[in-house]
């Protein structure tokens, strides 16, 4: 079991998600989702595990602004792959992540989630990873490819002993493409925000109604 | 002749790649070829090279380009075409662009448009996975364009295998096809790379190579000769290899054997594990190099076969090729390979060898290489 450091969830789960599993984190537009991202990375730095956290339509710096922690272990045990920032034009100064030329480049991504894999992988240690998202890759790709780039990459993930967390954004895709990716990984974490409070249900994993929570943000 | 500028790759093309040819570079999601594109840029100073790029901007392949030590001069004088920043809705800098990234059409059209212009003798398309995921039903239409390109000049496409039926389809459209793969699917480590099409005569011998700041280094990859204490494995070692030696690789930690094997254009490093106890720590150092191992059992002494199992399972945390190789068969008392299989537990390939007169030896490295190249990748 993997904790995702959100202790009801955890609890409703008997001890978190199963370890070496790929999770859809799906929820309308907010940042709820990054949140609960927020917390597993933090929960995995406490306990040693290493972690990878890929953005795409945000700057590492800005995920970093959210949590002292990340900032404190990015570049040891938590690397960033950067898939936003080149978009822009240039690389941010001072920083040490990987970079990817933007969204479109799949495989631009895969060799940096080998890369950081190479770096973090070592057979006893658990390893976490985020997917900040798959909305981006969808906005940017077919959905064909994003289906095959999500299925392959997770069944490396998860080789790897990694513990991947796909964030994707409800509403904003076809429900045909949502349904498709939900069949491609092994759990699912619904998110809503119901007037301030943060909803949250697993019904995969033993937490069928939906639970209030306390994630940042 | 156009150079692809990796010697060894060179050399199993019989000089290099024919003009006016369709060449596809074809890897696994997660492994760089666009590096094998700038081996050619390189290795062909005379040629006018076009560029497409659709993936990033060119300002981040001329960056990319620059990190390895490949004269500069060479890659200025590349004309890119950007088919990347009018997806993005953003201007394009390059003389040359795409008028409508997100369309193929557009993006061949302004790629024709610059052969043209600069009498290229070779357009690299980077890639033509990302181009056909904008839309997989223009495959034919595509390919039809850069054939009739192909007469003005050569087309080198970059392709990332994302999947395996459009893969055949699209390698069948090819005049070369290279495939770089890699040994272990996980980490991707432990890449090779290996010639599956030419017009001509071709070696499709798989060439191991590591990417450092040079590009692409093509390396002789280990095997690990392990097992447990007096399993036969200097034996082993010293006759199989052309040559070989005991050597005290890292001062006084690690002595171990050593032996290099050159069989049907493959060449591999053998290395024997010492002492049994350093045989995890061994493992765990040489695994980035070692590309399979072979266990070699005393087939007279099941008694050792649970340090073997134990042995194997160190292995398995690295996913590493590995064949057993049940040793000692000329004695009476030696359990038969099925046996040694049966009591071992495992699903492995057992061979019998007799390791003193070389019995078997060299089939059970040859099946343990054959395993490794053959193992299909995703
Ligand atoms: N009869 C017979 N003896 C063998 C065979 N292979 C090896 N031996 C003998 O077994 C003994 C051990 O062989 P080595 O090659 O030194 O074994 P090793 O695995 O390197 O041993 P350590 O390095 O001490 O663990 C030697 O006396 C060899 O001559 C074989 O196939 N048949
Ligand atoms: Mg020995």
């Amino acid at each position: 079991m993997i904790k995702t450091g959100i202790a009801k969830l955890d609890e409703g789960m008997k001890g978190g998600l199963r370890e070496k599993s790929n999770v859809l984190v799906i929820g309308p537009p907010g940042p709820e989702k990054v949140g609960i991202a927020l917390k597993f990375i933090e929960q995995g730095l406490n306990d040693g595990d290493g972690s990878l956290y890929i953005t795409t339509d945000v700057g590492p710096k800005e995920i970093e602004e959210n949590s002292s922690l990340l900032a404190e272990h990015a570049n040891k045990d938590l690397i960033f792959i950067d898939c936003y920032s080149w978009t822009l034009g240039e690389q941010p100064a001072g920083r040490k992540d990987i970079m990817v030329p933007g969204p479109s480049a799949l495989n631009d991504l895969s060799i940096g989630i080998a890369q950081a894999m190479q770096k973090l992988f070592k057979p006893d240690k658990k390893l976490r990873v985020v997917m900040h998202s798959l909305s981006t890759l969808l906005l940017y790709n077919n959905p064909e490819v994003v289906y095959r780039f999500t299925q392959i990459t997770g069944a490396r993930l998860k080789s790897s002993n990694a513990t991947t967390l796909f964030l994707i954004e409800e509403g904003m895709h076809d429900q045909k493409v949502v349904t498709t990716i939900k069949h491609l990984v092994d759990s699912v974490i619904e998110v809503k925000n119901e007037n301030g409070k943060i909803m949250l249900r697993a019904p995969m994993n033993g937490v069928a109604q939906w639970i209030e929570v306390e994630v940042p943000l | 002749m156009i150079l692809s500028g990796i010697s060894k790759l060179d050399e199993h093309l019989n000089g290099g790649f024919s003009e006016n040819k369709m060449v596809l570079i074809s890897s696994v999601p997660g492994m760089n070829s666009r590096v094998f594109a700038y081996h050619l840029v390189q290795a062909n100073p005379k040629l006018k090279v076009c560029y497409v790029v659709e993936n990033a901007f060119p300002d981040q392949i001329r960056r990319d380009s620059s990190r390895y030590l490949f004269s500069e001069t060479q890659f200025n004088k590349i004309a890119y075409i950007d088919a990347f920043s009018t997806a993005l809705g953003l201007p394009s800098k390059e003389k040359y662009s795409a008028k409508d990234a997100t369309s193929i059409d557009s993006i061949i059209e302004s790629a024709e448009h610059a052969v043209d212009a600069e009498k290229a003798d070779v357009l690299v398309i980077d890639s033509l996975s990302g181009m056909l995921g904008k839309n997989p039903s223009k495959l034919s239409k595509m390919i039809e364009s850069l054939r009739k390109l192909s007469d003005k000049c050569s087309v080198v496409c970059l392709y990332t295998k994302w999947d395996a039926s459009e893969y055949n389809d699209v390698k069948s459209r090819f005049d070369y096809v290279v495939e770089i793969k890699s040994v272990e699917e996980r980490l991707l480590s432990r890449s090779y790379f290996k010639v599956v099409k030419a017009p001509g005569e071709f070696n499709s011998t798989a060439v191991p190579f590591r990417i450092g700041f040079d590009g692409v280094a093509v390396y002789v990859p280990k095997i690990i000769i392990t097992g447990p204490f007096h399993a036969g494995k200097t034996t082993f070692i010293h006759k199989v290899s052309t040559k070989a030696v005991s050597v005290n690789r890292m001062g006084t930690t690690i002595a171990l054997d050593h032996g290099y094997v050159e069989h049907s254009g493959f060449s591999v490093d053998l290395f024997g594990t010492p002492g049994q106890e350093r045989f995890e720590f061994m493992l765990d150092i040489l695994n980035k190099d070692a590309f399979g191992v072979v266990l070699i059992v005393d087939s007279t002494k099941p008694e050792t076969f649970e340090r073997a199992k134990r042995m194997l399972a160190h292995v398995s945390r690295y996913s590493l090729p590995y064949i057993i190789a049940a040793n000692k068969q000329d004695l009476p008392s030696a359990l038969k390979p099925e046996k040694v299989r049966e009591i071992m537990e495992t699903d492995a390939k057992v061979i019998g060898t007799v390791a003193t007169t070389g019995e078997g030896c060299m089939e059970a490295l040859k099946m343990l290489i054959d395993m490794i190249v053959e193992q299909e990748t995703l």
